[in-house]
């Protein structure tokens, strides 16, 4: 009946779908870059590196066995632009390079001091990126990052990747940090951006961090790169870039990361190694987490702001070495006492650094907009170039809430 | 007449009032009140909606005093001229809308679902994707919506919780905005652009009574403007007020960011669903509006030939405008006009209604 | 003009550029029912009626008394008149009878305000028969037989006898009922002491006898399959158990399994079939009419319904267009439905088919009309919505919760089934950025060794898997699971090994196909299969945009479509009041209305508590 209208409206249809004038592509044409590095190249150019997944091996079923170490390639040049950056990689490539599913910039310590605007016109403009690509800065070169990530658990360095910042807060030694993030800090009234810090860790073993342990933390401070280690994937996340406008202009330590952490208000949990408060040779093990988010209350009635903090900290024991009674009585509090101490260290060191940086890396800013009726009068306050000179009321409580399976340490018997 | 669009009720008239008005929500209009009234954007959609509902009912009580649709009773309070004067008036503001809105949607869909199509195709698709559903008439278009708008409101707000983790409430303030009287000034002048919202007016014999229309009104603008608000209050907190007025599709952005685990990420293309849905059936419930007017003034036997005429010269005319941001322009400047349609007829015909009741009433009593 | 596609074209395009509105009379809506259809209403006739009907029955009793009197002058003329004494005298008697209930009030209060069934009979004959046909709604019903006879004996006795066809033995009823009353008592004396009595004792050999004088135990006994004889000058009357449809030969359900509630299936017998119905429904509510199709051979076409209940437009619509039908030859209720239904060109069943005489009870309740042919075992069921293909037989047999899970999955079968191909056509197509990232590295890892495009491995696994599915029909039963194995695992792993298709096409179209399978209703299974296909062209050519094109397409169709008058989509789109039972389902003591949409005549069907035993005050009020 309808046979001759349906088989031209079939024609039609197949036409679209094998001319491919409606942007279709199969799988098998595009190449999906995993994670983009770029360090600077002399002569205002980028030296730009694609680590590009490689399907193939990650097919399943019978060729599951040969799964080669080959799970992605990687691709070096030098251009003048992502942009073009992209344009040669096309030169090299059969496939169509595609951006949509990176999921990290590496981005050099080097470049990153000169300022990043220039990227982010393009990060925020075009649909392929978006704003959950997370973003690295690294202490050295970026190339060097892609070539030498040797992830030990996942196939994918995406999936390694995303896997070590989803799950940042099992340490908080390093922060989550996107694009969307950095650059609602870069564009918005206040807060400071920052990135996580990334760093190729020589492996000899030597411990290169030349800071001090704050309060009476056991280990001192590292950033990226100066894990003592001897093993493993050289790559190492750890500690925090800090920017002011779009320039780098600091890094905070691995310390310093998680206290603050603890003021952003995501820390989920971290072990500290204290000194033993009744006796300095031993430690004391012990897990802390929020108990609620940190009240930060921020007082601009006077010219010189007036920050006031308190957090209350919660914490387990974990291991009691030298035998005191800490779960209970008058020792409990002693040692409640000491690691309020300590973060309290911790926190105003954290804070002192970003002051003489220039950078509100917490966004006191955002407490205060509450403060205002309207935005022009939020403008006028100038926030930043008040924040350094803020007085700050830092009032830190910790109470133990959890002995672990023991209820007491009896001492070891002496022979 | 032989195209009298058929029986509807209130759920009816509440998916017609709500697709009329939650397109401005998808498309770049909150970052452009954002821009000019700051953090306080969310109380937009409440002072432009209860002008709406209140223009409405201002227009029942005018139905329910002189029975008829708009033009009909148009007719009746000033004479034909006047009448045939508005209804060409709501022709081109409906066909406008369809036009701007055919555009506006094609355009975005190249930027957010088929990057490489060519803008013709995707024109040329909304608009057959329209005219096939006007020729089921409004019965079957106002009931495709109530069936479609459950899944497009959850929709959004499952797009919208998603970026929960995101959300920060400080960014709500400072509470004034740019100005109280920013806001009021922009928010009355906003109401234009839900002119479509007479759709209700012009198919009002449709509706059993005019409570049908009262309902629909109340509950449907109501409804869309607590969604509208509601968008408005998560993108603000989501982005801020600086990085939100840059934005072009903020809630094609809000579903950008949201990323909850490494499985749950890259929502948006959710987002094209609704997208594609609610832009077609605006476009649709646009296109019938004005062909039905049309018909109507030039006293049609029926409006199915019209169709395909019509819907060709909207597809012509909405590839005129040489880039988006020209037509957001020109847009912006018609909506002005849209205030005369949504705000000022109906207090004209209510008042001249009341006028006329009097008149009538003394008549009476002088007998 | 010639007939080549351009042509075609050209002539399509003028069509649509010089329209005119066509001049078909306006679609059937199925509207509100109009007041006199309400039995309320129809009882409070007005009273010219009224009072033709006391007329008539007074013009009918004269009638009687004059042949009485005839009779009599006959008698009395010859000479051995004391032979039919006794005859007359009892006929004096029940004259008498007849006059005392004849008396005007007596007669108004019968007729207006008592229904037919609560009536006591009457001593006339034609009384009694007149009862017992508006009982049963004679002659719309057609399978309630009235069989007229007279005993054998002295004198001869007029009298009746009613039965269901379709749920009494024949044989039965030939054998122990009619031979003996009609054969064998020639020396009998009749109308000698109680007649009824001297019947049960001396007559009839039949095991179950009961006597009656109300027409609601006649009724009661009729529809449960016995025979009712009524006799002349007798206010009572016998009732002989007669029924016997469980003893037939009804098989169990093929198309139709379920595991709880009844197994029985109809069969090609139409009056085994109707007395299937009947006896699920035993109501005298219930009509089957009969009616006549095709010229050439005439087949018997049941259209069954509850007076009571189903909207009279609706039966009239329905009848309208069955007796509309000019066609020589039908064989199948399928054939017949095609020429009835609102949108035949449309694939979406319109009609639910079942061969479950409970669900046929069960929509019959609601206000439906089902639709039976001769020779057939499939009634069809008008009309339906949308959400009835989801429902199965033995939904109420299960608890609402297990019954809800089982309903969304179903659903959500169905939408599986529709969508995934295209889905994944338009995400590997266009949206390659909206799987996980791993997830599509795995997709793309498995088709890397493919040499055809997607769209092509889709279409040609879904076409083997139709292949499949078609071959598994068409052959004979026993090759039929052969098939299925060989053509599923073997083929699909095969054309895994030889890179014609990769590991995840398989995977997609058979949890396609078995999603496929969990829709109750085959035609619509089969409807949505087609539109897998549609939607797979859609999603190739436009990705997710054309997609949900398709899909709002799809809806418009389900909101345009009309099943007998009734929107398909009901009661979702246009609103009404609905049962609470469509995609999810309440506790049965909680269906308290039918579907409002049918518009049915008694819209209530229990009260709002219906478990009375709930109330707590019930019991102590009883006690004295």
């Amino acid at each position: 009946m309808y046979l001759r209208p349906i088989t031209l409206l079939l024609f039609t249809v197949w036409a679209l779908i094998t001319t491919g004038c409606n942007g279709a592509k199969e799988t098998d044409e595009v190449a999906y870059i995993l994670s983009v590095g770029i360090d600077a190249a002399p002569n205002n150019q980028l030296s730009i590196t694609y680590r590009i997944a490689d399907p193939h091996s990650l097919a399943g079923g019978k060729d599951s066995q040969s799964q080669s170490q080959k799970s992605s390639i990687l691709i070096n040049l030098t251009a003048p632009s992502l942009t073009e950056g992209r344009n040669i990689l096309k030169s090299i490539i059969s496939r169509e390079p595609r951006i949509s599913h990176l999921k990290i910039f590496v981005i050099s310590e080097e470049l990153a001091r000169k300022g990043l605007g220039d990227l982010f016109g393009l990060f925020m403009r075009h649909r392929e990126y978006r704003g959950t690509v997370f973003l690295a800065i690294v202490r050295g070169s970026a190339k060097e990052v892609l070539e030498k990530n040797r992830p030990d658990l996942d196939v994918l360095t995406s999936r390694w990747v995303e896997s070590m910042l989803q799950s940042y807060f099992e340490s908080s030694y390093f922060l989550r940090a996107d694009i969307y993030q950095f650059y609602k800090r870069l564009k918005n009234e206040s807060g400071a951006p920052y990135a996580v810090l990334l760093g190729l860790n020589p492996l000899d073993g030597e411990d290169r961090a030349n800071n001090e342990a704050v309060g009476n933390d056991r280990s001192e401070g590292y950033l990226a790169k100066q894990i003592p280690r001897q093993s493993g994937n050289p790559l190492e996340m750890c500690g925090t870039a800090v920017f002011k406008g779009d320039k780098l202009v600091g890094f905070l330590n691995n310390k310093e990361t998680r206290a603050l952490s603890i003021l952003l208000g995501d820390l989920e949990r971290g072990f500290m190694s204290l000194e033993d408060p009744l006796v300095p040779s031993k430690q004391v093990d012990i897990n802390i987490h929020l108990g609620r988010k940190p009240n930060i209350n921020v007082d601009i009635s006077s010219t010189i702001p007036a920050i006031t903090i308190s957090v209350y900290l919660e914490g387990d024991i974990l291991g009691v070495s030298s035998g005191t009674n800490y779960e209970a009585g008058d020792y409990k509090v002693l040692l409640e006492q000491q690691i309020s101490n300590t973060i309290f260290e911790q926190i105003t060191s954290m804070l002192k650094r970003t002051q003489d940086l220039g950078t509100d890396v917490v966004n006191f800013g955002y407490y205060i907009r509450p403060k205002f009726n309207t935005v022009q009068e939020l403008e006028n306050y100038h926030w930043d170039s008040k924040y350094p000179e803020a007085v700050i009321h830092l009032d830190v409580q910790t109470k133990l809430r959890r002995d672990g399976l023991m209820r007491k340490t009896t001492p070891i018997r002496k022979e | 007449m032989k195209y009298q669009p058929g029986r509807m009720g209130t759920a009816e008239g509440i998916g017609l009032a709500v697709i009329m008005t939650i397109n401005s929500v998808l498309m770049s209009s909150p970052s452009f009140i954002l821009e000019k009234m700051g953090s306080l954007a969310w109380a937009v959609p409440f002072i432009s909606g209860t002008i709406i509902i209140s223009s409405l009912f201002l227009l029942a009580h005018v139905f329910n005093r002189f029975p008829g649709d708009l033009v009909s009773t148009t007719e009746q309070l000033f004479g034909k001229v006047a009448a045939r004067v508005i209804g060409v008036y709501y022709i081109f503001a409906f066909f406008f809308q369809a036009f701007s809105l055919t555009r506006e949607y094609s355009e975005n869909t190249l930027l957010i679902a088929l990057p490489y199509i060519d803008l013709d195709t995707a024109i040329l698709w909304y608009g057959l994707g329209a005219a096939v559903i006007v020729y089921t008439g409004i019965e079957t278009i106002a009931r495709v919506i109530y069936l479609a708008l459950p899944f497009i409101v959850s929709l959004i707000l499952i797009l919208l919780f998603t970026s929960y983790s995101l959300w920060e409430v400080n960014y709500l303030f400072p509470w004034q905005g740019y100005g109280l009287n920013q806001v009021a000034e922009n928010s009355v002048g906003l109401s234009g652009m839900n002119v479509g919202i007479i759709i209700l007016a012009v198919l009002a014999p449709s509706f059993q009574t005019a409570r049908t229309l009262k309902a629909a009104a109340v509950f449907g603008v109501g409804g869309a403007s607590i969604l509208h608000s509601f968008i408005f209050v998560v993108f603000i907190m989501v982005f801020g007020l600086k990085v939100g007025t840059e934005k072009i599709l903020p809630l094609y952005e809000i579903a950008r960011v949201a990323y909850l685990n490494r499985y749950v990420q890259h929502i948006e293309s959710l987002f094209i669903v609704i997208w594609v849905i609610v832009g077609i059936l605006s476009i649709t419930a646009c296109l019938f509006a004005g062909i039905f007017l049309l018909s109507r003034l030039a006293n049609f036997s029926t409006i199915r030939p019209l169709i395909p005429a019509a819907t060709f010269i909207i597809v012509e005319f909405s590839l005129l405008p040489p880039d988006l941001t020209a037509l957001i322009k020109l847009a912006s400047k018609i909506y002005l006009s849209g205030f005369l349609g949504a705000v000022i007829f109906p207090i004209i015909l209510f008042i001249a209604a009341i006028i006329k009741d009097r008149r009538k009433k003394a008549c009476t009593y002088d007998q | 003009m010639v007939d080549n596609i351009f042509f075609m074209l050209y002539r399509s395009v003028k069509n649509i550029l010089g329209y005119q509105p066509p001049s078909v009379p306006p679609p059937f809506v199925l509207d509100e029912h109009r007041p006199y259809d309400s039995p309320k209403v129809a009882n409070q006739q007005p009273d010219k009626e009224k009072a033709l009907e006391a007329f008539s029955s007074l013009l009918r009793y004269a009638h009687r008394l004059e042949g009485f009197i005839d009779k009599l002058a006959t008698v009395l003329r010859s000479k051995t008149w004391d032979k039919e004494a006794a005859e007359i005298k009892l006929e004096i008697t029940a004259l008498d009878k007849q006059l005392s209930q004849l008396t005007p009030v007596l007669l108004r209060y019968d007729q207006s305000i008592t229904a037919p069934k609560v009536q006591r009979l009457s001593t006339s004959i034609e009384e009694n028969r007149r009862t017992v046909e508006t009982i049963y709604q004679l002659p719309r019903n057609n399978d309630i037989m009235l069989r007229d006879f007279s005993i054998a004996g002295n004198p001869r006795v007029k009298a009746f006898a009613v039965f269901i066809e379709g749920m009494v033995d024949s044989k039965l009823l030939d054998n122990s009922v009619l031979q003996p009353l009609m054969l064998f008592n020639y020396s009998r004396e009749l109308y000698e002491g109680n007649f009824t009595e001297q019947i049960v004792r001396e007559c009839l050999p039949s095991n179950q006898i009961k006597r009656s004088d109300t027409f609601a135990s006649i009724e009661t006994a009729v529809n449960s399959g016995s025979t009712a004889i009524i006799f002349d000058g007798i206010d009572e009357a016998i009732i002989v158990g007669t029924g016997a449809w469980e003893h037939r030969g009804v098989e169990r359900s093929q198309i139709e399994q379920s595991v709880q509630g009844s197994q029985a299936a109809f069969s090609e017998n139409f009056r085994i079939n109707t007395g299937l119905v009947r006896s699920m429904l035993r109501t005298s509510d219930l009509i089957i009419e009969t009616i006549k199709v095709g010229t050439r051979s005439q087949i018997n076409c049941a259209l069954m319904y509850i007076d009571s209940i189903a909207n009279t437009t609706l039966v009239d619509e329905v009848r309208r267009r069955i007796q509309g039908i000019a066609t020589d030859y039908l064989g199948d209720t399928g054939e017949l439905i095609q020429f009835i239904e609102d949108h035949p060109s449309i694939p979406f069943p319109q009609s639910l088919s079942t061969e479950r005489p409970d669900r046929v009870a069960g929509h019959l309740v609601e206000g439906r009309i089902a639709i039976l042919l001769e020779g057939n075992p499939f009634v069809h069921i008008v009309p339906v919505s949308f959400f009835s293909f989801f429902h199965s037989a033995e939904d109420f047999s299960h608890k609402p919760t297990v019954v809800n899970f089982m309903r969304i999955l179903r659903l959500l079968g169905a939408f599986v089934s529709i969508i995934l191909p295209s889905i994944y056509i338009a995400i590997s197509y266009f949206h390659q950025d909206a799987l996980p990232t791993e997830l599509l590295l795995a997709i793309a890892g498995s088709r890397e060794n493919v040499t055809f495009p997607a769209w092509f491995e889709i279409v040609l696994m879904e076409f083997s898997f139709e292949l499949i599915r078609e071959a598994g029909i068409r052959v004979p039963g026993f090759l039929g699971s052969s098939i299925g194995i060989v053509g599923a695992l073997i083929l699909g792993q095969a054309a895994v090994y030889a890179n014609i298709v990769s590991p995840i096409i398989v995977i997609i179209v058979a949890s396609t196909g078995l999603a496929s399978f969990c829709i109750p209703d085959y035609r619509m299974a089969s409807a949505i299969r087609l539109l897998r296909f549609i939607l797979l062209a859609f999603a190739a050519t436009f990705g997710l945009v054309g997609l949900a094109t398709a899909f709002l397409w799809i809806a418009v169709l389900f909101c345009q479509m009309k099943s007998f008058g009734v929107p398909y989509m009901t009661p979702v789109v246009p609103k009404t009041i609905a049962g609470y039972d469509v995609v999810l389902r309440g506790p049965i003591f909680q269906q308290d209305t039918r579907p409002d949409a049918l518009n049915v005549k008694d819209q209530r069907r229990q009260p709002n508590i219906s478990r009375t035993w709930k109330k707590i005050n019930q019991g102590k009020s009883d006690k004295p």
